[in-house]
Parts: C-alpha cells; structure tokens; sequence
C-alpha cells in the first residue's frame, strides 16, 4: 500500500512538536546570549564557561565516574546471577526472575528513599553498627551512597541484558571445551565471557547512559556533596533561572552519554548496534 | 531449554544470587517495617507497631492531590502512547517507505537522550510561547517518553502476525477497518495491552523529567514524595511508599498473570 507510512504520521507529528523542536531550540539557544531587552547575539560564552571553570568539569568528571563504577559494580553483581538462572529449572528460573524484576516496576523515589533509610547518619545499619560497639560510617552524602543507589536501581536491566544473551549460549559449545579438557573456570573465561560480550556491552551502555543522566537519587543520596550533572542542570534552570547555562550543561551531558554509546557500540560489530537500541 | 546439559554446580552461584536478591529486596521490606514506626524519626518499630504515619498522611492532602493528579495522567499519557504507538507501529513494521528507518529511530529516542535535557527543552519552549499549563506539559512529556515503550511491543507481536490474514479477510468482504478490528487487533492486544501498562508505570513513576514541568497548579505523586524526602527526616515518605509498593505489586502482578513480566521486559 503506497499510503502506509501516512499511520506512522501523527506519532511523528507528536514527536517533531514536543521532542524534536524543544531539543532543537534549546541546542541553538545554548549558542545564544542576551544583551539587554529581548536583544540576542551569537555567543560560546556559555561553553567557554563550562570547559575552563574548574568547578564545572568536576561535576563532568563526577558524572562520568560515578556512572563507570555504577555500570562495573552491577556487571560484577549480575553476571554469576545471569549464569545462575541459565541453569535453573523453569519453576525456580520464573520465581528469581520476578524477584530480580520485579523492582523494575517499583518507583525509583521509592527505592531510593529505602537507602535513605538504611544508609543514614541515623539510618538502619549505621544504629546497627553502634548497637555492637563499632564506629557509625559514612554512608551517604558521598559517592558511596549515590553508587549502591544507582547500582540497586538500574541493577535489574543489567541482568536482562546479561539473561538475553547468555540464554543463547549454545551448550554444545561448553559441552565440547570441557571434553577437550578445560576446566569450569577455563570454560567460563575462555568460551561463556567472550560469547556473553554483547550483552555485557548493551547492558554497560544502558546502565551507563541512565546513571548518567538521573536526578533524583544522585540528589536524595549524594546531596550538595556528591552532585553531578543532572543536578546541576535542574538548579540552574529552576532555582537560578539561568537557561542559557542550564542548556548547555544539557548538551555536555548528552554529549557525555552520546560519546559513550559511540565508543561501545564501535566496538561491537555494526549489526549488533541494533541489540542495544531496540 | 530448561534441561541444560552444561551446569556449573558447587554453591557459589547459589550464595551469589541469593545475596544479589537480599540485597535488592531487603531496602523495600526495611522501608515497610520502617513505616509503622510509633517513634518520631526514621526506626524499625521494636516492640509495637504502629498506623500513626499512615494516619497522618490524611493531614497532608498534597499526597491525595498528587496521586489523583498521577493517576489522571498517567491514563491520559497511556492512551495517547497506545492510540499513536500503535498506529506509529503499523506504519513501520508493515510499509516500506523512504524514511523508515529514521521514523524507527527517532520513535526509540527519548529512552537516549537524558530526561532532565527533555524536560528542560520543553519548559523552555513552552515557556519562550507563553504557555505555562502545568498540566499539558507533563502530559507531552510523558507521552513523548512512553510512546517508544507502545512502538516496540506492538512492533514485536505485529512482526509474528501474518498479514495474509487481513487479505483473507478483505476478499471475504470486509472493509479494512473491520478487518483490521476483527482480525489484527485481537491477535496484537496482548503487544497494545502491555505497551499500555508500561506507560501507565512509566509516566506514573517519572521524576527526571516531570521535575522540571510540576508547578503549584498541578504536581504528581512522585514529585511530591521527591521534594519531602528532600527537606523532611520522618517516616511518612515510607508510609507513602509503602502505598505505591503495594500500588506497582498490583500493577506487576497483573502484568505477570496477563503475559509473563521476563517476555515482556526483553
């Protein structure tokens, strides 16, 4: 049919309007600088601004930092848990998947507020460690907390990424390494890590790329201590009313997180880009 | 696929995902305990438990409004998604044209680019047009990042579906419209239904980008809960979550007895 591309019309429509043309806008606007009443000029002051000042590239620096330990603690976490269901009987397999997912679907405030309340100068294990005579410990207001925040958040889509390949894993292939001689921990490092690959790298790349650009836990758990890009975003914009600086705050971010998933997807073959947006 | 004939045996992997489930689950369950607390601050209850905070919730009528105003949107938001989505889908996975390839990737767009850039662009924008209804805001904002969640799984189950059937339809007379509500549509719904949920949780949960949008005439549940956490130490926040827990447990098991959350989410 000539005209089937006319149903996918009004979503796009609904796109250019309220995701295209906003994105666009605040992209040009960023290059933009008042000078007095509704008069604009060209300008990288805003840029300038945010390359040199020291304090600007430590919030980059904290972003990007806190985003690469996030996505290696929940590689680390999820990969044996991944392994674990591969081999599990279905009943048992369903049980630890809802389990593992069901946090998913439970709000990012909720469970953010849940680490409030253990990691806490006052909170669970910090009464817990005092109780048996040991010192309390800082837990939040620094990168620790934001990183066990983040970590239990997106925790659950590194697992999916992990379970998507390694369930394609074929076992004929373990099956042949062990009878040609290598042991679990040779099987594991030479066929099952290399073969998991991809999906390690979509699971990094979504981690990495969602770390980077939330609000609230970094802002709940780190506070002024441990603030990083998207906090810095929203005080701009709404508690200094400085869109000019916000908007390009906004771009280095997008940068930050575009760069990321250049860098990791040139490393897969280009077909497997695909796996990792759809 | 269940019988693997290739296992790792010994306990490790065991104690391993058995610590990776305490450690994921053990902070909802602190913060349900926590909530009925009969004490002033953040505790586990230790000798009685106590409704007091769920009580005083009543006294704070900004959680009714916002869940109220969470639930308003997040159905008008869902709606929109299916109602574009599943349009947006057919035109993608059943037509050839020019520029399909774009249309895919700028429907999967919003899951990259950050939230708080989108919800900057658009307060801005509808801002620099004069436009300041908190409401209308939020509902494009949401509906821009939940329509990629309806375009892919209704992509999915339209890809199994064999278009033949339609034709059959049509040379037995059917119009196109009835035969797309009579043939497709009940062969896809389960793709629509759950494209659906995910953007009722979806927009129901949002704080990244809905933060920049809220306003005093109209703010939703998570913002609300957000901002007390920020400023207030007391066990109210969870006695909130305790209600939104209980909300998505509903939410998830529907999801799970309807299709299967694991099919779902990859």
């Amino acid at each position: 049919m000539k005209w089937g591309w006319l149903f996918s019309l009004p979503a796009m429509l609904f796109f250019s309007t309220f995701f295209l043309l906003p994105l666009v806008a605040l992209g040009i606007r960023s290059f933009f600088e008042t000078t007095g009443a509704g008069a604009w000029t060209f300008s990288l002051a805003t840029y300038r601004e945010i390359f040199t000042d020291p304090y600007h590239l430590g919030l980059m620096w904290r972003t990007v930092k806190l985003s690469a330990i996030t996505t290696c603690v929940s590689l680390l976490l999820a990969f044996p848990v991944a392994l674990h269901l591969r081999q599990m009987s279905s009943r048992m397999r369903a049980l630890v998947t809802l389990a593992v997912l069901s946090p998913l679907l439970t709000s990012v405030i909720v469970r953010t507020l849940a680490w409030l309340v253990l990691l806490g100068p006052q909170g669970t294990i910090n009464r817990a460690l005092i109780s048996i005579g040991w010192q309390p410990y800082q837990l939040m207001y620094n990168d620790v907390g934001v990183v066990i925040g983040l970590t239990h958040v997106f925790l659950g889509y590194m697992i999916l990424s992990l379970m998507a390949t390694l369930d394609r894993v074929d076992d004929n292939i373990l099956l042949a390494a062990s009878n040609l001689g290598a042991n679990r921990w040779a099987v594991l490092w030479h066929v099952i890590i290399p073969l998991s690959l991809p999906g390690m790298l979509t699971g990094a790349v979504l981690v990495f790329t969602m770390s980077a650009s939330t609000y609230a836990t970094p802002v709940l758990l780190g506070g002024s201590k441990a603030k990083v890009l998207a906090a810095e975003i929203y005080d701009l914009a709404i508690n200094y009313l400085e869109f000019g600086m916000a908007a390009g705050m906004a771009v280095v971010l997008l940068l930050v997180v575009a760069s990321m998933v250049f860098c990791v997807t040139r490393y897969v073959e280009g077909g497997r880009r695909k796996v990792i947006f759809e | 696929m269940n019988k693997k004939a290739y296992v790792l045996r010994g306990p490790l992997l065991p104690i391993w995902t058995s610590a990776v489930i305490f450690f994921l689950l053990a902070p909802l369950v602190v913060v349900a305990l926590v909530s009925f607390t009969p004490l002033e601050h953040l505790s586990l209850p230790t000798s009685n438990f106590s409704l007091k905070w769920y009580r005083r919730l009543l006294e704070h009528p900004e959680f009714m409004t916002g869940a109220l105003h969470s639930i308003i949107l997040a159905t008008e938001v869902a709606c929109t998604a299916v109602l574009l989505g599943t349009l947006a889908a057919l035109g993608i996975v059943r037509y050839r044209f020019p520029f399909r390839e774009l249309v895919r990737t700028i429907a999967t767009a919003p899951l990259i680019v950050p939230m708080v850039m989108t919800g900057l662009a658009i307060l801005m924008l509808f801002s620099s047009f004069g436009w300041f209804d908190q409401h209308f805001r939020l509902y494009a904002g949401h509906a821009i990042l939940t329509l990629p969640y309806v375009v892919r799984t209704v992509s999915a189950s339209l890809t199994g579906f064999d278009m033949n059937q339609e034709l059959a339809a049509r040379n037995l007379g059917a119009s196109p419209l009835e035969a797309f509500v009579r043939i497709t549509l009940p062969q896809i719904a389960a793709g629509v239904f759950a494209g659906g949920v995910f953007a009722f949780i979806v927009s129901f949960d949002n704080v990244g980008l809905s933060i920049f949008l809220v306003g005093a005439q109209f703010n939703i549940l998570p913002v609300e809960l957000f901002s007390y956490a920020s400023y207030s130490n007391d066990p109210m926040a969870a006695a909130v979550s305790v209600l939104m827990i209980l909300f998505s447990m509903v939410a998830i098991a529907l999801l799970e007895y309807c299709f299967g959350l694991r099919r779902l989410m990859s």
